[in-house]
């Protein structure tokens, strides 16, 4: 799992590439709803962080606060990211 | 100097065949042609000549709106021909009105109408012939008693959606204010115009007709029954306090999330449906509704024109219909599980395959795979109305909603927008397909299935 610092311009291209085509670019700390996120975007979002990251983030994780910017999805990624291991390890 | 532009054409969007094809069902069956409205609340009168001005030049640079509607005899699909330049005694009109009560800020230039309402239903009810409106938007400004102003849209969903028409609200503004901008696109540029194979989009569309498939042996029903049956257009619109409007957005949260929380509202309008046919004695009428969903390229300003939607099509069972969490959870699913496949491209690649049928057997063929029927309602949340829209030729918006227009069938739409903090409700419906006694059922059960309780002062509404 690369470090939340590359997380964050991972997320920042991923998003500029399949979800917010005409945002130009976007930057770890770009705010993504001045870009044009919305609930389409956001699902569609989800399912790419699913495909890429093998994580679906709980309803309770889709507030404004973690998705405000790449950076802050990172952190609930790595966040989420983290558990799951554990909770494997501890299987 | 700007350069010299030529004529052209514009192909019509998947969407906005389908939407053609409706206009003519709507109007050959005396329900007169498919105009949408959309209306500004302002703190006083916009400066007329600063609008005046600011509509001219709009028009110059969207020339689409003096535009008529062909058909491409190589391709097949309709298309736009929009003229080089434009004829000034063409430019849709703005007119100006004022309530009997009105301070007379715009006396001398306006016409008198008896209200906000009343100068809507003109607008929203064009005539029950056959003929379309002459202009594709017309512009209405009121100066209302109190010395508050509107600016109302009225606008043919041949050329735009509602968000569309938030844009051009919001272009309008800033042609007001003369700020330097870069205009907003009108129309997608040529190399983004769909252009794929007819093989492709067979197979992008493979995923939709599987999902359909699946669903349509549901018998669902509309309120207004499956035939094509004239009726003056009605709308409610009720604003919503700022503290009604909080509890609602709490309730949405706590049972979807704070970003996807449209299954909430969509959840409410379906069992609002539900508690009307049970009324009629209709008990455990399952329902497939149709619900549109943007396709413009997210993060851009635009475009203005045409319509940009695909449809998702929802399935609610009886059992799903029983709690307000049962519907919920269960569209949420189902967006889920569409938006995984991509349902919204593959229906778009269907769109775009019969964009070549002419708008009668486009509707024949449409409502013979539906039984006769278009969805068992109409639903769309709009979202916040235009954010950046916060001026108007120098009045300040104090409020902004979308009065749906809608055909039968269905005969009815529940609908959300927002402005500001505040939640505004509309529905919409065709005389005849339901009864006052249920209109007044059927929107005081949406608002307090959203509230989770009777809202006891609805200070804002508006009734056409």
């Amino acid at each position: 799992m690369p470090d939340q610092d590359t997380l964050a311009q991972e997320l920042a291209t991923l998003i500029q590439d399949n979800v917010l085509q005409s945002a130009g670019e976007l930057q770890p700390d770009s705010d993504l709803f001045d870009a044009g996120l919305d609930s389409m975007a956001i699902m569609q979002l989800l399912l790419l962080v699913e495909d890429n990251y093998g994580v679906m983030p709980p309803e309770s994780d889709l507030t404004r606060d973690n998705f405000s910017t790449p950076r802050d999805l990172a952190r609930l990624l790595q966040q989420r990211i983290d558990e799951q291991e554990q909770a494997g390890n501890g299987a | 100097m700007a350069p010299e532009r030529s004529s052209e054409t514009i192909p019509l969007l998947g969407c906005d065949c389908f939407l053609k094809a409706l206009d003519g069902m709507m109007r050959r069956s005396g329900q007169g042609a498919h105009v949408s409205q959309s209306v500004v609340e302002l703190d006083r009168p916009p400066d007329m000549d600063t609008l005046r001005a600011a509509w001219r030049s709009f028009v110059q640079a969207y020339p689409i709106l003096v535009a008529r509607l062909g058909r491409n005899w190589r391709t097949l699909v309709p298309q736009w021909r929009v003229p080089a330049t434009v004829d000034p005694a063409k430019i849709p009109p703005l007119t100006a009105w004022r309530e009997p009560d009105a301070p007379g800020a715009l006396q001398g230039e306006a016409e008198t109408v008896e209200s906000l309402a009343a100068l809507c239903r003109a607008r929203l009810n064009p005539g029950r012939g056959r003929r379309r409106p002459d202009h594709l938007v017309y512009l209405d400004v009121l100066e209302r008693a109190g010395g508050r102003g509107a600016v109302i849209v009225s606008w043919s969903h041949q050329v735009l959606d509602g968000k569309g028409v938030e844009l051009l609200l919001t272009e309008l503004s800033k042609r007001c204010e003369g700020d330097a901008h870069e205009p907003a696109p009108g129309v997608l540029p040529p190399a983004a115009r769909p252009d794929s194979s007819m093989r492709e989009k067979i197979d992008r569309s493979k995923a939709f007709v599987q999902h359909f498939q699946q669903i349509i042996g549901t018998r669902f029903a509309s309120l207004g029954g499956s035939k094509p049956t004239p009726g003056t257009m009605h709308c409610r619109v009720a604003t919503l306090g700022e503290a009604e409007s909080a509890v609602i957005s709490q309730r949405a949260t706590e049972r979807t999330s704070q970003l996807i929380n449209t299954p909430f509202f969509f959840a409410c309008a379906a069992r609002a449906h539900d508690r009307i046919f049970r009324h009629r004695g209709m008990n455990d009428i399952p329902q497939l509704i149709t619900m549109p969903v943007q396709t413009r390229p997210k993060g851009g300003s635009g475009p203005i024109f045409q319509n940009h939607v695909s449809i998702l099509f929802f399935r609610l069972l009886p059992k799903d219909l029983e709690t307000v969490e049962s519907a919920t959870r269960s569209l949420q699913q189902q967006f889920a599980q569409m938006m995984r496949g991509r349902l919204d491209v593959a229906f778009s690649a269907m769109q775009d395959i019969m964009r070549r049928i002419p708008p009668r057997p486009y509707m024949t063929f449409l409502r013979l795979q539906m039984r006769g029927e278009i969805t068992s309602f109409f639903h769309s949340h709009t979202g916040p109305f235009a954010p950046a829209l916060t001026q108007l030729a120098g009045a300040t918006v104090t409020n902004a909603y979308h009065l749906p227009v809608i055909s039968t069938p269905p005969g009815t739409g529940l609908f959300i927008n927002e402005h500001g903090s505040r939640i505004c409700a509309a529905m919409s419906w065709r005389a005849g397909t339901i009864s006052e006694e249920e209109c007044n059922m059927m929107f005081d059960h949406f608002l307090e299935d959203m509230h989770g309780g009777p809202i006891e002062t609805l200070t804002e509404t508006l009734e056409v």
